[in-house]
């Protein structure tokens, strides 16, 4: 049907016009700066990541109706990983690139009535009116594969149609046909892992999400074989993911109205509803098999497996932003999820030698069916033309559902120094846990020294305990100390678009 | 009118899901999966870590870990005429120190059929029907814990083993009939989001077919070698099954398979930390120069 | 974190457009109200203009950086930037009025309000302020008084009105007597001192309407300038009343 549609107002007229041509080199290398959030301690301050991106992004726009976008990133990671001498014989090991297509779609505009728009493809859409930090934002997952690219999404398939019928109104509906999950750091691992002594003996493993006095009949049981006696072999975490039914699609729907206050200022805000499946894995279920060693007496291998699930959630939203007419005022924006959650039931079992250890089956509710709530709001203002400040309160970081880890409170605050005519920038960030005060601290300087170059060295420092502050409460990690959230680092990024 | 109809749209599917079934059940997981003898969690050995390598120091009992492969043969005639199968089955197991049972863990099936030459003067070459286990069920590594009726450290005693694929919550899983598609006995055991589990035809048509199955095997008493590296024996076996979706409608139909009698079971001693994934790479050097051959 | 800074510099980048009609005759014994009223008409006496910019900016050492951007306007309310070079290529800005403007951040695919405090700051050492950049007619916004004139030139005095958005105290205003040009602005602080002057020159032809297409601004404390090129101006192009809408600013076109 699309060669139905006429171009009008100001038209295209050569094939310059038509394409735009965009993209961005970038170079980013880390260096690790601690030796205690790796995988055995001692082993850091070294170089950690090293990535050369070259990013292209095309736009071809026939007429003002119609738009096409094509986005692609090529990766090359500078850290050699060859292992065995056959692996020099390519590039395969050596010089690892992968290929990512950030977004892929097509857009039409006005059609098939003036007041509507709508999107087809491989897309990452963005609701909500905070910095970061959307709760009522669950169209897309979350890409934290780089955990310094924070605001990374992962792509997919949908279908968008927006519709403004007043210049004070507008509604967005969306249709995801298949779930993607979020991707996750590589330190995630460390989440699962089982910690040993130097000489392989058994010292901790993690807490799974269960009551304090079922932990400890888990304890228990190790308790009865000397550390150095109980060989864990490593946990196997496997993802329980949704079929491509139907039922699993995602829904949602947003309503956004435009209010004038008057001499106050003017009011932007937001309805929502969404219905799809929470992002981030959430325990479901645990088995320890134990083995007796037929050749040694005492001796018992251990495998932990564990099915992590993504549960459905339906999320009633709201958001909205302020703008006072005066200047003295800040900029004010929040948003309020209610999420209606899958209830999940944690099981575990412990199975000696084949054998189903009834004694220590155990469940507890992970995830309650009670809704709860997630929510940010902050403030912003720029005090004078060098310093720029803002700060949210965000309740439920982007990985928390309220299960046994709770939903925790966080400050993050921004603070942007700008000098030598914007030349430069320091900005310092925090997100701050206040319930375990835990924090990490990203401060970074900007240099723009051309047009279109941005050089950055910043650093990645997660502060808190990397032992849980409860060993035997599932809740009680530290959420930055623990291992899982990923080494602290420096690093050095340049920058240029095109 | 529109706008209206969209979001409406995007309520109802959000009731009607909401009214669905929205609990995830951790403990009946692991009771369908070990309660039933089945399980779809993942047996993660050592990840495949180390080399691969066979035993070959004498022990004194059964106890240990071994490879298995498990070869039954039988017909089926889903033309008519007479075809010849050969299923290869691939497995791990576990025996425990006090010989109490034997825990075996699915790695592959391996399937070969041989049909006559066809064609008006049945002189073309045979057509030789492929296909294989999706990944999924292969990832999955189902598992079955088998009790002995008295402990057992000499030799492996005659035992039946049920396999399910894609079923649980059987009243009486060794011979209740099959459920039809729909029933909510019939699960995506290898989650791959189609329900049953999946197999990958790719001759002469390709496609996959979503299919559950019961696999009975009866083995009769296995005999270890005076090293106890090797246990032989032969089995009888069952297969009931039942294509409940495919790809292309051409592959829903399944014929019955006719058991033979010459069937064998053949187990290696292999390290604890022996994987499927080594004996998927590996088989034909596990199994190599089996005794008495 | 919020970009605001790139947020402002899309304001300022925005700032004051120097248009005029070609070869207007001067008129003697107008009033500075009437003088003011014709200059507000070289600059937004069209249905809509397409504007393509480059603005540089220069230190106090010398050094420069360049953007390109172009400038869409509807009348004396509307107004649409495009920025097409930099680090901030894709970044759009909407103005509204004299204090009603949106950005669009590509980075976060995002649309957001411009708030009022953000208005009054600078960026990248660039002499304009954020509120420069709304569309205006002067001729409403200020009390004007005659300061002086020569051969080319009236000097008008525009003290603001209490409405009008603008943070000086007044403005000296340099309409040129033959073509109604803005040539030039005196920009007085609060404290009544001289800020910035902004001027502009090289009248230029473009598809038979004539503006001024160089406009220098120069802050007198800091010796800082910046300096806008007009590479191309289009009038009457026929552009709809959705263009200037934030729908239209996420579409991107």
């Amino acid at each position: 049907m699309l060669f139905l549609l006429v171009p009008e107002g100001v038209k295209a007229k050569n094939w310059t016009d038509m394409l735009d041509f965009s993209g961005y080199v970038q170079s980013d290398i880390r260096f690790s700066i601690e030796d205690y959030r790796g995988p055995r301690n001692g082993d850091g301050y070294k170089f950690e990541t090293n990535r050369n991106d070259v990013d292209f992004r095309l736009r071809f726009t026939p007429n003002r109706k119609v738009e096409a976008i094509v986005d692609a990133r090529i990766r090359f990671y500078g850290i050699n990983r060859a292992n065995r001498i056959a692996e020099l014989y390519g590039w395969n090991k050596v010089d690892r690139f992968d290929f990512q297509l950030n977004e892929a779609y097509l857009a039409v505009h006005g059609w098939p009535s003036e007041i509507m728009d709508f999107k087809l493809g491989r897309l990452i859409e963005q609701w909500g009116t905070a910095d970061l930090f959307n709760p009522t934002d669950n169209l897309n997952a979350r890409d934290f594969s780089d955990p310094l690219d924070y605001t990374a999404k992962v792509p997919n398939q949908m279908l968008e149609i927006d519709l403004y019928p007043t210049d004070w109104f507008s509604l967005s509906l969306v249709w995801v046909p298949v779930f993607k999950p979020s991707l996750l750091p590589p330190s995630t691992d460390y989440a699962f892992a089982v910690e040993t002594s130097r000489d392989g003996c058994f010292v901790s493993a993690p807490a799974p999400p269960l009551q304090r006095y079922q932990v400890k009949a888990l304890e228990n049981m190790f308790d009865q074989y000397s550390p150095c006696e109980l060989h864990f072999n490593t946990p196997q975490i496997n993802v329980m993911k949704p079929g491509l039914d139907i039922s699993n699609s995602q829904a949602g729907a947003r309503a956004h109205f435009d209010v004038g206050l008057g001499d106050v200022g003017d009011l932007g805000f937001s309805l929502s509803y969404y219905y799809g499946r929470f992002t981030f894995p959430v325990a479901y279920t645990a088995v320890a098999k134990l083995m007796d060693d037929p050749k040694k007496a005492g001796v018992m291998d251990v495998d932990y497996l564990v099915n992590v699930i993504y549960p459905r959630m339906q999320v009633a939203g709201f958001d909205f932003s302020f703008s006072a007419a005066s200047q003295y005022v800040p900029g004010i924006f929040g948003e309020l999820a209610v999420i209606f959650p899958e209830k999940v039931i944690f099981g575990l079992g412990v199975l000696r030698n084949g054998n189903v250890v009834n004694s220590l089956s155990m469940s507890n509710v992970n995830v309650d069916s009670r809704p709860f709530v997630k929510a940010t709001f902050g403030m912003d203002y720029t005090f004078t033309s060098w310093l720029y400040m803002n700060v949210q309160y965000v309740r439920g970081f982007f990985d928390e559902f309220n299960d046994a880890y709770g939903i925790h409170n966080y400050v993050v605050p921004d603070i942007d120094f700008t000098f030598l005519d914007s030349a430069f920038k320091l900005r310092l960030s925090a997100a701050w846990n206040v319930d375990d005060l835990s924090a990490a601290v990203f401060p970074s300087i900007i240099w723009v020294p051309a047009p279109s170059v941005q050089m950055t060295l910043g650093a990645w420092w997660n502060l808190g305990d990397t032992k849980p502050l409860d060993p035997e409460s599932y809740a009680g990690r530290s959420k930055f100390g623990q291992k899982a959230a990923g080494r602290s680092v420096v690093y050095l990024k340049g920058k240029l678009n095109w | 009118m529109l706008e209206h109809k969209g979001f409406l749209l995007v309520v109802i599917i959000g009731l009607l899901a909401g009214c669905g079934d929205w609990k995830a059940d951790g403990p009946q997981y692991l009771r369908d999966t070990y309660g039933s003898g089945t399980s779809c969690l993942k047996d993660s050995a050592n990840n495949g870590k180390g080399d691969v390598r066979v035993t070959t120091t004498p022990a004194q009992s059964i106890a240990g870990r071994w490879a298995v492969e498990v070869n039954q043969h039988g017909t089926i005639a889903p033309t008519g005429e007479t075809w010849q199968l050969y299923l290869t089955g691939l497995y791990l197991a576990n025996i425990p120190p006090d010989g109490s049972g034997v825990y075996f863990t699915f790695c592959d099936q391996l399937m070969h059929v041989t049909t006559p030459p066809f064609g008006p003067d049945k002189k073309q070459n045979p057509m030789r029907p492929q296909s294989h286990i999706g990944q999924g069920l292969k990832d999955a590594m189902v598992s079955t814990w088998v009790p002995f009726s008295k402990p057992s450290l000499n030799s492996l005693p005659a035992i039946n083993v049920l396999w399910l694929w894609g079923l649980r919550n059987m009243k009486d899983p060794w011979h209740d009939p099959l459920p039809d598609k729909g029933d909510s006995r019939i699960w995506d055991q290898d989650g791959d989001g189609h329900p049953g589990v999946t197999i990958v035809v790719t001759k002469p048509l390709t496609g996959d077919r979503y299919m559950i199955r019961r696999g009975i095997w009866k083995l009769a008493k296995g005999t270890p070698d005076k090293d106890f590296l090797w246990i032989t024996g032969t089995l009888k076996f069952q297969i009931d099954q039942k294509a409940i979706g495919a790809s292309d409608q051409l592959l829903m139909t399944v014929a019955p398979v006719t058991p033979k009698n010459d069937n064998t079971y053949l187990m290696r001693r292999v390290p604890g930390n022996f994987t499927c994934q080594d004996l998927l790479t590996h088989k034909d050097s596990v199994f190599a120069n089996p005794p008495g051959k | 974190m919020r970009k605001v800074w790139n947020l402002q510099y899309v304001l300022i980048l925005a700032s004051i457009l120097v248009i005029g009609m070609p070869d207007v005759q001067a008129q003697t014994k107008l009033t500075p109200i009437q003088i003011l009223a014709k200059m507000d008409k070289t600059i937004s006496g069209y249905k809509d203009q397409v504007m393509k910019n480059t603005m540089t900016i220069t230190n106090e050492k010398g050094e420069k950086r360049s953007y390109d951007f172009t400038v869409m306007q509807k009348g004396t309310k509307k107004r649409l930037v495009r920025f097409t070079s930099g680090e901030i290529k894709g970044m759009a800005l909407l103005v509204l009025g004299k204090s009603k403007a949106f950005v669009y951040l590509p980075g976060f695919k995002k649309v957001r309000r411009v708030a009022a405090h953000a208005m009054t700051q600078s960026f990248a050492g660039s002499d304009f302020t954020n509120e420069d950049s709304t569309p205006r007619a002067w001729s409403e916004m200020c009390i004007p008084s005659l300061l002086k004139e020569d051969k080319d030139h009236w000097y008008i005095n525009c003290k603001l009105k209490p409405d009008a958005g603008l943070h000086y105290s007044r403005l000296v205003m340099m309409v040129g007597k033959k073509t109604f040009f803005e040539d030039g602005v005196d920009y007085y602080g609060p404290d009544g001192k001289l800020i910035k002057k902004m001027r502009s020159s090289h009248p230029k032809d473009f598809h038979g309407v004539k503006i001024n297409s160089v406009v220098v601004m120069t802050d007198v404390r800091t010796g800082h300038s910046t300096r806008l090129d007009i590479h191309d101006f289009k009038v009457n192009q026929g552009l709809p009343d959705s263009m200037f809408t934030v729908r239209q600013l996420k579409w991107g076109m």
